[in-house]
């Protein structure tokens, strides 16, 4: 048998579809005319079998616990880089040079106010809207400000768009905070980072300002690193798709913050506070909530512990473990969830019932406790995650765009529904 | 009927909103329904290690 190509036997036919080879990790083989020479299509529920594209953009191994963006491995980029220097490398394939990285920053500083009539936005949306659907909203009304960057086929315009994209997108989220508290907007200000300007816009008020602890601004920039891509996860292809039709990255962007929101992708750490408010709402007792998950008691849920993807360990949990002690012990903050976690935390390393079942803490049971300690609201956690993946989604779009013969994305199904049947008045039915 | 060019994408979207909604009930109902997340060939640099940038 030849490992080069797969043969695919129906009817009386024989058919033979070449292996694609991969750098590293799974090989595919292209099925481009399958349909044309047999007449089948192929059924696969959530694409669990079929890459969607070739891509050099990101690479991880479950089962090894391995993520890397562009062949560097995760751990390096956390620890060393920062997070505008992986928005770079990501989007633009190659870390920047001294000079590059600093044009880049300086483009990015120079977009971060939004068009004075984007408030007016803000002024309609009730005042418990959640912030994802603000974040959305505004992120594709700025299409309608920026229509001289719509064309995805002229590099400058591109490049704009990407500039004001993850420019603009820390302002708008934390002017969804504001609105969601009835506080007045905070303006962005240049001679910040990125990181530092984004807290001061959520957490300043025209009556006391905001000094950042490095401790919180260097776990976020973190956080927004371990989250900045995740190769075709949901948000990601259906940024593609989207794009895939030609439509600007504003709106791209936008359906890709929508696909985020949904609790099966962006809302896992979202879930793991509402299970530490579970636990407290019952009395605070872990070791019983323990012995609940153990016992597998309904309604009992173990939210924050283990990976679909990452069997034996997430990498990007290993990472931010640190980052979260020190993050607690700086704010020094006493808050009776926060003790919860640590004490679940503590259960989950030593009881052989979570080791043996690969039940660690996940990279969103520590993102949970970080956001909670910084004094993010539950709503926000997944707008942050939202800032995080901006570049991975801008790196994906770029790469999907210049593919040549990109095409747009459209899949085939089975149908099951009644063939054919004659249209009969209303009055006759 | 007097539509400028803008509007005829939006004419296009009213008259597929019942299909977008049709489609919408078929898949949140379909038992075993699960998150679209397609999988890659990763073709890119296998693993190198991070240079601080005062040395690129």
């Amino acid at each position: 048998m030849s490992d080069n190509s797969v043969v695919v036997r129906y009817g009386d036919g024989e058919y033979t579809y070449p292996v694609i080879d991969s750098t590293v990790g799974d090989k595919g083989f292209d099925i481009g005319k399958l349909r044309a020479q047999t007449g089948l299509v192929t059924l696969d529920s959530g694409y669990g079998n079929t890459a969607a594209y070739k891509s050099a953009i990101t690479y991880l191994d479950g089962e090894a616990g391995i993520l890397r963006y562009r062949g560097y491995p995760i751990e390096q980029l956390a620890e060393r880089s920062t997070f505008l220097e992986v928005a770079y490398l990501l989007i633009n394939g190659e870390l920047p040079s001294v000079d590059e990285l600093s044009v880049f920053k300086n483009d990015i500083t120079q977009h971060t106010l939004l068009h004075e009539d984007v408030k007016n936005f803000y002024r309609g949306f009730p005042r418990d809207a959640h912030p994802m659907a603000m974040l959305s909203s505004v992120v594709s009304a700025l299409s309608t400000f920026y229509q001289d960057s719509h064309n995805p086929f002229d590099e400058k315009q591109r490049n704009l768009s990407t500039i004001r994209l993850l420019a603009k997108l820390p302002t708008i989220a934390a002017y969804a905070y504001k609105k969601s508290i009835g506080h007045p907007f905070v303006y962005p200000r240049n001679d910040l980072g990125y990181v530092e300007n984004f807290l001061r816009m959520t957490f300043s008020v025209p009556a006391q300002e905001y000094e950042p602890d490095p401790v919180v601004v260097s776990a976020l920039d973190k956080l927004l690193i371990l989250h900045a891509d995740h190769e075709q996860n949901c948000s990601t292809s259906t940024v593609r798709l989207v794009g895939s039709s030609q439509a600007n990255m504003f709106a791209s962007i936008s359906a890709g913050i929508n696909a985020l929101w949904g609790p099966l992708h962006g809302g896992a750490n979202q879930s793991v506070l509402e299970m530490l408010e579970g636990i407290q709402a019952s009395g605070g007792d872990v070791d019983s909530f323990i012995r609940k998950v153990k016992n597998k008691e309904d309604g009992v849920r173990l939210m924050g512990f283990g990976h679909r993807v990452y069997k034996n360990f997430d990498p990007r949990a290993k990472i931010i473990k640190a980052a979260a002690h020190d993050v607690l012990s700086a704010l020094g903050k006493s808050d009776e969830l926060l003790d919860i976690a640590l004490k679940l935390e503590e259960h989950a390393l030593s009881d052989d019932y979570f080791v043996s079942r690969s039940l660690y803490p996940n990279v969103d049971f520590y993102t949970g406790l970080i956001y909670r300690a910084m004094g993010f609201p539950t709503e926000m956690f997944t707008v942050l995650f939202a800032l995080g993946r901006l570049p991975g989604w801008i790196a994906q779009w770029h790469e999907m765009i210049k593919e040549p013969g990109s095409r747009i994305g459209r899949p085939r199904q089975i149908y099951t529904g009644v063939v054919e049947r004659d249209f009969v008045p209303v009055e006759e039915r | 009927m007097g539509f400028p060019t803008e509007m005829f994408t939006v004419l296009f979207a009213l008259g597929r909103l019942p299909g977008w909604i049709a489609q919408w009930h078929e898949m949140i109902k379909e038992p075993g329904s699960r998150i679209g997340r397609p999988r890659q060939i990763y073709t890119g640099v296998v693993e190198r290690d991070f240079v601080p940038v005062e040395e690129r």
